[in-house]
């Protein structure tokens, strides 16, 4: 009779020995955390606390922890606690604590105790004893005691100062030092895994279910290691670079607010969960969304009564200016998620208002009339008016004052509980046309350059003054800002995607749909493979000696996408074709038999069905791209500071002549040369002047935004893609 | 006879070199002389259509042999027969989906309102309109559920939407809603998704969507549909719907249905035929002959399940 029956099926848990194992998992956990904090120095392991060494509370928590994972396994081999472990701890554990034990002995010998070659014996004689004992004892001694020796006697080192801040190691055999701020959190970082695994392992009483546990934990522990370190170069970045962006920043509050009430109705939007049905996310996404909305607020009461006192509110050499002008810009993008937000919520046309309200009817009109108007403006560069007046202006007051009239005699109706007149439409549609009209005025502006309104209104210009970001730098130490260079760099990316994308997925069309799987299919793919992993200066050169020449004669701008572009081609193709081979065989048949050509199949449903493989493919692609350097000093190579930005717009020519081709397009801007954010970091660094590391700084943060909006912009519209699909 | 030759085919298994050879001749007979009978049987309604010598290949593999029969318009059809006896095939070159099959190699005429399908220069996106075909496997597309019954007809354009059209002022989201809820009442699915009609079909069960296939099938308006084992994926309350359904179609359509289950077939056919491995049609009739007093002591055998 085995002692199989002997364990319980269901364990309610809640005894002595699982709350002391769960909370060494627990300890480990928080150790390991801050070993990464001293890793990037955010802990300060050569500080104090409360008079105490920070190291010396590194080594009394590897002694606990140690000790505490020791104690155990041997309760569970002595005490009687029911745990089911194996007969021995498995390979993998042997081999791993010999392997560190035997580098412990090799460096204990050889460095401490000085015994040369001979540590080398020493050390294997150490690891096979490890190896002996650990694989000889049943697993719940083998699996924590070498652990948790190790881990004790590290703690004892720290703790008596053996290994303190100040102690260095200098290897003889190379030349590197390893000094105790880097050696104290590296040992603790290794300490608290192999504690964590080792007690995760006795949490679940060994054997299969223990080991599982002890993976779980340590995979837990490498994926926090990985954000970890994401995080650290964001913040790394962020931290240098911010103050230098935002120098001199002048804002208006107008504008904050405006951006701030976005925000506001984005978090009221997404925090407006019903409680009855809310999981435990939902929960936790409306009470943060909420508790942001409530601050929002707060701030908005402050800027708003800045904005009536005048005071001008500043710091970090930044200033919010008490007036109520909104920016162009900063008002259109607030606009664009009004609108949004009033679509995705508003109800829908009421019953009883068929033909629709003749009001509404009438606004309609104007503007859709208006907005024909703003794009002609967009053409010309001037205000249309009649006599002087611009029209954009008029139909703004004409819109809000219908707004008004609506709002005041929607919430009088409420009030009083009279019949709303029957001419007043809908709150929620007055509301959407309202903020249409705040979209084109802020269109009409930063088309025409004109302000709508005066002291409360839309500026065109002067409401938000970024030095950094709206100037182009004047060489070093006079003036910073990298405008050209972001524009050139937005300019770059946006033209390779264009040129690559339609290609790549026409190639991929062509492999996946049309060609037979054979030689020359298998032969593209290894092509493709290799050309994606081509080194960048490669391209960058054979855009030099190719395109160049052929286009213009100088580094341009041109040049500089189609090179980019043939980085960009290969790594979309192979997303795209990897996303239609996986569009099931199914869909194809059902279209087929419907009588439909193969070309509108793949038109209809093949590319859209693959569409978000595409753009994961392009989200990649462009990450790599924005960045890159290399090709960009051969075929861009524009001055390091130019002083304005590549106008690609304004400078397009078309001239029309009677001799073929009859029309002639040209674009000398996108023929000349221009900087880049990576090319124009790359000269400030080597500029050699230390004062400017900071301009370097601020480039690479606004270099790292200007990726994530990409990045930012590539997840959404793979997210409305996938939901298309899947919803 | 043929019996007996199929235990002499068990017995001397270690000859393997004769035996095929007698096995073949022995049930070419047997398909001859049912053949001629088959013929001589008058089925109510006109044959809409009909197969004459039809074989195919895959590579060297002679998948159907010499199969002629006449489909009657208005009625269901079902195809039987044990696993790999190419019913399944057979189905699909009544619209010529195998065509979409590299390996495989086509003889004989099929004749659909006295014009053979296999001609040169034969018009597949009208054979296809004509002649509809519902799979195994439920296959929706990921779109909602009005773009999937409208799938054909945008795409032959006889409706259109979009931005162009309703510039134009011919934007037919009337005719559209007409046509989606038509078909989806023929399919018995409209009640169940009246109110989520822009829902992804992928949300739908798998007898739902099902139903789907079928109306989406019917809204290019054919006149014969093939289901190849339409059923098979479902579970017995869906499956029991789709039967329904598809007598409910045979008013107005010609229905051919491939099936494994024989009590499906005997419950919904007006005639049923027979494949048996090798690729050979041994016997088509009546579905109440067929099951009832089968002529071919094979079709005996298989339907009481001593063989197959």
């Amino acid at each position: 009779m085995s002692d199989a029956y002997e364990v319980r099926l269901v364990e309610t848990g809640g005894t002595v020995y699982e709350r002391m194992a769960i909370g060494v998992v627990i300890g480990s956990f928080v150790i390991f955390a801050l070993s990464i904090g001293a890793l990037f120095e955010w802990v300060a392991v050569d500080g104090t606390v409360s008079g105490v060494s920070t190291a010396i509370y590194f080594g009394g928590a590897l002694l606990v922890l140690g000790v505490a994972t020791g104690a155990l396994g041997a309760f569970s081999r002595w005490s009687g606690v029911r745990t089911t472990p194996d007969r021995s701890p498995g390979l993998s554990t042997v081999g791993s604590q010999a392997i560190l034990w035997t580098i412990t002995a090799a460096f204990v010998a050889g460095n401490t105790l000085g015994l040369g070659a001979l540590g080398w014996l020493v050390a294997a004689f150490v690891g096979l004893l490890v190896a002996y004992l650990t694989i000889t004892a049943r697993e719940d001694l083998g699996a924590t005691v070498p652990a948790a020796t190790f881990v004790s006697f590290v703690g004892v080192l720290v703790l008596t100062g053996v290994i303190s801040p100040t102690w260095t190691w200098q290897p003889a055999a190379f030349d590197a030092i390893v000094p105790g701020q880097l050696a104290i959190p590296l040992l603790t970082l290794v300490g608290s895994i192999l504690t964590g695994q080792s007690s995760a392992t006795a949490y679940a009483g060994f054997g299969t279910r223990g080991r599982q546990n002890g993976a779980f934990l340590l995979i837990s522990l490498v994926v926090l290691l990985t954000i970890s370190v994401l995080l650290f170069l964001l913040a790394f970045v962020f931290e240098r670079g911010i103050l230098v962006v935002l120098e001199n920043l002048a804002i208006s509050a107008g504008t904050v607010l405006f951006l701030l009430a976005a925000v506001l109705v984005l978090s009221v939007r997404y925090g407006h969960v019903n409680p009855a049905t809310a999981d435990g996310t939902e929960t936790l996404v409306s009470f943060v969304s909420l508790a942001a909305a409530s601050i929002i607020g707060l701030v908005g009461v402050v800027l708003a009564s800045a904005i009536a006192t005048k005071y001008t509110i500043s710091g970090y050499a930044v200033t919010i200016e008490p007036t109520a002008v909104v920016g162009a810009l900063p008002g259109l993008v607030a606009g664009l998620v009004f609108l949004d937000v009033l679509r995705r919520s508003g109800g829908s046309w009421p019953p009883d208002m068929k033909a629709g309200h003749p009001v509404i009817r009438a606004l309609h009109i104007v503007l859709g009339v208006t907005g024909a108007i703003v794009l002609v403006e967009f053409l010309v560069g001037t205000t249309l008016g009649l006599g002087g007046i611009g029209i954009v202006p008029i139909v703004a007051i004409v819109v809000g004052g219908v707004s008004v009239i609506t709002l005041v005699a929607t919430w009088g109706a409420r009030f009083t509980g009279r019949a709303l007149p029957s001419w007043i439409p809908p709150l929620t549609w007055t509301a959407s046309i309202a903020a249409v009209t705040f979209v084109v005025c802020c269109l009409h502006a930063i088309a025409t350059g004109d302000s709508v309104g005066g002291t409360v209104g839309i500026a065109a210009s002067g409401a938000v003054d970024w030095p950094f970001v709206m100037n182009p730098s004047q060489g070093l130490s006079i003036q910073k800002g990298v405008m050209p260079a972001m524009v050139g760099t937005i300019w770059i990316v946006l033209g390779a995607v264009v040129f690559a994308v339609p290609l790549a997925v026409g190639a991929a069309v062509f492999l996946t749909e049309y060609a037979e799987d054979s030689l020359f299919t298998r032969a593209v793919d290894i092509a493709t493979n290799g050309l994606w992993s081509t080194p960048s200066i490669v391209f960058g050169l054979f855009g030099l000696a190719f395109l160049v020449p052929r286009f213009g004669g100088t580094p341009s701008v041109f040049a500089s996408q189609l090179v980019l572009g043939f980085m960009l081609l290969p790594l979309v193709l192979i997303t795209s074709r990897e996303a239609m081979k996986s569009v099931p065989d199914e869909y194809r048949d059902a279209s087929a038999a419907l009588g439909v050509s193969k070309w509108e199949t793949i038109r209809s449903v093949v590319v859209p069905a693959s569409m978000p493989g595409v753009i994961t493919g392009v989200i990649l692609g462009v990450g790599r791209i924005a960045g890159e350097t290399a090709p960009l000093l051969l075929v861009l190579n524009g001055p390091n500071f130019p002083t304005r930005s590549p106008g690609i717009l304004s400078s397009f020519m078309v001239r029309v002549s009677l001799q073929p081709p009859f029309v002639h397009v040209s674009n000398p801007a996108l023929l000349e040369r221009a900087s880049a954010l990576p090319y124009q970091l790359y000269a400030v660094i080597t500029a050699g002047v230390g004062a400017e590391e900071s301009f370097g700084w601020g480039t690479a943060l606004v270099l790292l935004g200007v990726v994530l909006a990409f990045f930012a912009m590539g997840i959404a519209s793979r997210r409305y893609f996938r939901r298309k699909l899947h919803q | 006879m043929t019996e007996s030759s199929v235990t002499t085919t068990a017995a001397n298994r270690t000859d393997s070199d004769r035996t095929p050879s007698s096995d073949e001749t022995t049930t070419g007979e047997s398909n001859e002389r049912t053949k001629a009978e088959w013929r001589e049987h008058s089925f109510p309604g006109d044959p809409v259509l009909s197969v004459e010598d039809l074989n195919v290949w895959y590579g060297d593999d002679h998948a159907l042999k010499d199969i002629s029969i006449d489909i009657p318009e208005k009625s269901v059809t079902a195809l039987i027969g044990p696993s790999g006896c190419g019913k399944s095939t057979f189905l699909r070159c009544l619209n010529r989906m195998n065509d979409r099959i590299k390996a495989a190699r086509i003889e004989g005429d099929v004749t659909l309102s006295e014009q053979n399908i296999y001609a040169d220069g034969a018009n597949l996106v009208e054979l296809r309109k004509r002649i509809g075909m519902v799979f195994q496997h439920p296959n929706p597309f990921p779109k909602s559920i009005r773009e999937n019954v409208a799938y054909g007809p945008r795409k032959h354009g006889d409706i259109d939407r979009g931005l162009v059209p309703r510039l134009l002022g011919r934007d037919d989201k009337d005719r559209e809603d007409e046509l989606v809820e038509r078909c989806l009442r023929d399919a018995a699915l409209w009640d169940e998704v009246e109110d989520r009609l822009d829902d992804n079909a992928l949300g739908l069960s798998g007898g739902q969507q099902q139903r789907l296939c079928i109306a989406r099938c019917l809204a290019v308006d054919p006149e014969i549909i093939l289901m190849d084992e339409p059923a098979s994926a479902l579970d017995p309350i869906a499956t029991a719907k789709i039967e329904d359904l598809i007598e409910d179609l045979a008013e107005e359509y010609t229905v051919v249905i491939v099936t494994h289950n024989m009590q499906q077939a005997a419950r919904i056919s007006d005639q049923t035929a027979v494949f048996l491995t090798g690729g050979e049609l041994v016997e088509y009739g009546d579905t109440d002959q067929v099951f009832e007093d089968p002529r071919s002591q094979r079709v005996e055998d298989y339907i009481t399940g001593k063989f197959g």
